[in-house]
């Protein structure tokens, strides 16, 4: 598939969810030109422990509600 | 299904061999999801990792692999109310290739957003495996 008629009627069998998908990648490819990402987050140790405490608790939770097998 | 996951995401999996994070990394091939990522993401995850310690270094270069980079997005072309901030490129990147952005970062995300942002959920990983059973 590499003429635009192929891959217009390609783009035009998608479901609807992908072709708005495929229409915002097309829009941010034409805008991102020149744009320029901002530095990396820097996040504290606190925050980052806070996150890992409560995803530790969370596999508890779901292995406590029979969603996930024990170990 | 295809999952972005938050560099909040990727840190706790790399931390913890017993989080939920580290279970959707663990058991997305086997449910046949793909698992993204950006080069911001592997970034942040890059500068922040160190201080987790020499484990959480050794387990992100076993975990990034498994991750699909996909290209940056730095702007949207829809209305937004998502205030400007550093996070926005994980939000508009993920909204543009995956089905669901997959984060622990409450206070940036779902605290601003709910769950949803236009066709991109927007859930922790517990709320993910409750809702998707991986």
């Amino acid at each position: 598939m590499t003429t635009m008629l192929e891959i217009q009627t390609s783009a035009l069998k998608l479901p609807a969810s992908d072709r708005q998908r495929l229409l915002l990648l097309l829009a941010e490819s034409l805008r991102q030109e020149g744009q320029k990402l901002p530095p990396p987050r820097r996040f504290s140790l606190e925050e980052m422990q806070g996150w890992i405490e409560e995803d530790d608790a969370s596999m508890k939770r779901l292995r406590e509600d029979g969603l996930l097998d024990n170990p | 299904m295809t999952l972005f996951l938050d560099s909040s995401v990727t840190l706790a999996a790399c931390a913890s061999t017993t989080g939920a994070s580290r279970h959707i990394i663990n058991s997305a091939s086997a449910a046949g999801r793909e698992l993204l990522t950006s080069e911001y993401s592997i970034q942040e995850v890059r500068a922040n990792v160190p201080r987790l310690g020499t484990s959480a270094i050794e387990s992100c270069e076993r975990i990034l692999p498994k991750l699909a980079i996909v290209p940056d997005v730095v702007s949207f072309p829809w209305v937004t109310v998502f205030p400007p901030a550093k996070d926005r490129p994980i939000l508009f990147t993920a909204a543009c290739y995956a089905d669901v952005l997959v984060t622990l970062d409450r206070k940036d995300f779902q605290g601003l957003l709910g769950t949803r942002f236009y066709m991109l959920q927007i859930l922790t990983p517990e709320q993910f495996v409750r809702l998707f059973r991986t």
